[in-house]
């Protein structure tokens, strides 16, 4: 599958996957609310305070594993391109030396 | 029962907060030196890395709002609000999942810059104008709110107070431009962590909570006698068409904020642009629990005590609380965090403004500009944003400041499918971005209360307050109209369409290398996405549920 393809699908199904797990509201008002408690708060209370943004945490987190590979692939179809003028203000993809 | 509502011994809380002042303006004189050109100003010299930046994102994005309105408004929603918040969390992972990374990729400095490039000169004029619009009622709400707060602690008149406020924001972003404003958000979202999270956990244990030393989910044990004293705090509440619109206004809306991508534009590598999310995420997550603890916290007092607070009070709840369980000192601090909360947001905007005048607006109307005025004149747009902010809080329009989230709707529509689309399709072109964020922007004015108040869709009360009816039927016109323009204009000679130009911009923004491949260039998808709101469209314009 070519590279932009990926990024695009990468891009869409994180955007759905987030928009779903964080915007919950409609989830729950389509297929319901499941009757527990966790910490003796009710289920649609503890994803709003808790679960929404760790899901969030997660989900991000599982995408920019991901784009930081097609990135490296980027990376490999530039160099086969050839060298280009490149805008100084273009920014690098990877982190310099010492970065946090 | 009546409760404390204001400081009775003002000393340590005033020494705080101007303590705090004092430590912000260090940190901006620290930077003095370090502004050279724009891209110091408006961009810290894109040196910004993952952490700061996530803290930064985080103070930026939170404002006086987390320490007042939210309050104030989970007192009064409850739940749904507490869906409605959770749904702003989305506003920074989205806009580096849809746009960030490839803008940052571009060094634009705001969104009007890539509309420059992208659109051309007519909708960098037109994103800036939006840009500037947005931000000065986002800024209005925290200038308000500072100067009442001055006004409590000092006994200033509001309008003098006011202009203080004003005098000293603008002293500490003129002074250390983007890297002051960038490095001082960054602190100013320790300052608010600490100022919610430890005043709570004296609070909640005053209240009998089993967990109170962790506030985010330590009041647990006070949830059954809450639901025997307050049954409908955890419920929904609202149709799934509010939840839906919620989600159109308040996912997207944020998407096109300006001071919230300008965040992202300042990251030293587009890699650490995507790791400062994880940041943003994990500990605006925090506060955004112990905030709801706050709101939980106030309606459990008033409810099972007795207590008597007007509704119009409720935004100081978290004060009160406070001033009941912790005393005016430690009280003190959490107005801290409340300003800290105020400034960062402010302060971006302003930078927002400065960023769209002098650099977007400027290089249309007067590119040759010498360097020196170039930079003068960043300044000089700091001071006027500051002063022209405050001038319109001394007699500010109604609409202005009913409510922030009215212009999320407005963003939603005119300003998030125009970065957006532009950065995914090479199809989408100048005349489409101009008409969406026309057709979008205008139906949100229209169908809101605030502007032509016979012209509505019907649904009334908060939910058309915040602009969630006007932004289900805004959001969809504005993508159908942009994949639609765009497509016939293609197809009309004198349009001129640079179908070639737009490919080679996409594929850099991309980082792919000009191969020859064409990509991002179907028109499938942007017509199958327009089809896909015509539902949306069709469910809001009908009645909404009573």
């Amino acid at each position: 599958m070519q590279t932009h393809i990926k990024e695009t699908l990468a891009t869409l199904t994180t955007f759905v996957v987030l928009s779903l797990t964080v915007s919950a509201g409609m989830v729950f008002k389509l297929v319901g609310i499941p009757s527990i408690t966790i910490l003796n708060f009710p289920f649609q209370y503890f994803w709003f305070v808790v679960g929404a943004w760790v899901s969030l945490f997660v989900g991000f987190a599982i995408y920019h594993r991901y784009v930081g590979r097609l990135e490296a692939e980027k990376a490999t179809m530039r160099k086969a391109a050839g060298p280009t003028d490149v805008d100084p203000n273009e920014a690098p993809d990877t982190v310099p030396a010492g970065e946090d | 029962m009546a409760v404390q509502q204001t400081f009775q011994q003002l000393l340590i809380p005033v020494l705080t907060i101007v303590g705090l002042f004092a430590v912000y303006y260090g940190v901006s004189y620290s930077f003095k030196n370090k502004l050279g050109n724009d891209d110091d100003l408006y961009v810290a010299g894109r040196t910004i890395g993952g952490f700061v930046n996530g803290s930064a994102m985080s103070a930026s994005w939170e404002s006086l709002a987390t320490f007042m309105g939210v309050v104030a408004l989970i007192v009064s929603l409850q739940l749904p609000f507490l869906a409605l918040w959770a749904t702003l969390l989305l506003s920074i992972p989205l806009i580096v999942l849809l746009y960030g990374q490839t803008l940052r990729r571009l060094g634009s400095f705001t969104p009007a810059t890539f509309c420059k490039e992208r659109y051309g000169d007519t909708m960098s004029v037109v994103m800036a104008g939006l840009i500037v619009v947005v931000m000065v009622m986002y800024a209005l709400g925290q200038f308000i709110g500072l100067a009442k707060i001055a006004n409590v602690l000092f006994g200033w008149p509001f309008d003098v107070s006011l202009l203080v406020i004003a005098a000293i924001v603008v002293g500490y972003v003129v002074l250390g431009g983007m890297y002051g404003v960038s490095y001082n958000a960054a602190l100013q979202f320790w300052i608010m962590l600490t100022a919610a999270f430890f005043p709570m956990m004296l609070v909640l244990k005053s209240l009998g909570a089993a967990g109170w030393w962790f506030p985010p989910l330590g009041y647990g044990s006070l949830v059954p006698e809450m639901q025997q004293t307050y049954p409908g705090f955890f419920d929904l509440k609202f149709s799934l068409k509010w939840y839906v619109a919620m989600f159109v206004a308040m996912s997207l809306g944020p998407v096109g904020m300006p001071h919230l991508a300008q965040r992202v534009f300042t990251s030293d590598t587009i890699e650490s642009g995507r790791r400062s999310v994880l940041w943003f995420v994990a500990i605006t997550g925090l506060l955004f629990a112990t905030m709801y603890s706050v709101g939980f916290a106030g309606v459990f007092w008033i409810q099972s005590q007795g207590i008597d607070i007007a509704t119009a009070n409720f935004d100081k709840m978290v004060f009160f609380l406070n001033f009941a369980f912790n005393g005016d000192a430690i009280t003190g601090y959490v107005v801290a965090g409340a300003i800290a909360g105020a400034l960062s947001t402010v302060s971006a905007h302003m930078m927002a403004i400065s960023a769209a005048v002098a650099k977007d607006i400027r290089e249309v109307v007067a590119p040759d500009l010498p360097e020196t005025t170039e930079s003068r004149l960043g300044y000089a747009t700091i001071i006027v944003s500051g002063v022209v902010i405050a001038l319109i809080a001394l007699n500010p329009p109604a609409f202005l400041v009913v409510s922030i989230l009215w212009a999320f709707a407005l963003s939603a529509a005119a300003i998030t499918p125009v970065i957006v689309l532009g950065v995914w399709s090479s199809r989408v072109n100048e005349y489409g971005a101009l008409a969406a964020s026309f057709v979008g922007g205008a139906t949100v004015v229209v169908l809101s209360p605030h502007v032509f108040s016979n012209v509505t869709l019907g649904v009334g009360g908060l939910t058309a307050k915040i602009g969630l009816d006007a932004a289900l039927v805004a959001v969809p016109l504005s993508t159908i109209t942009i994949a639609v323009v765009s497509l016939v204009a293609e197809r009309i000679d004198v349009c001129d369409v640079d179908r070639e130009a737009n490919q080679t911009l996409i594929n850099r923004m991309h980082g792919y290398p000009e191969d020859g491949v064409e990509r991002f260039g179907s028109a499938w998808p942007l017509l199958l996405l327009a089809a896909a709101t015509v539902p949306l469209l069709w469910w809001g314009l009908l009645p909404w549920p009573a």
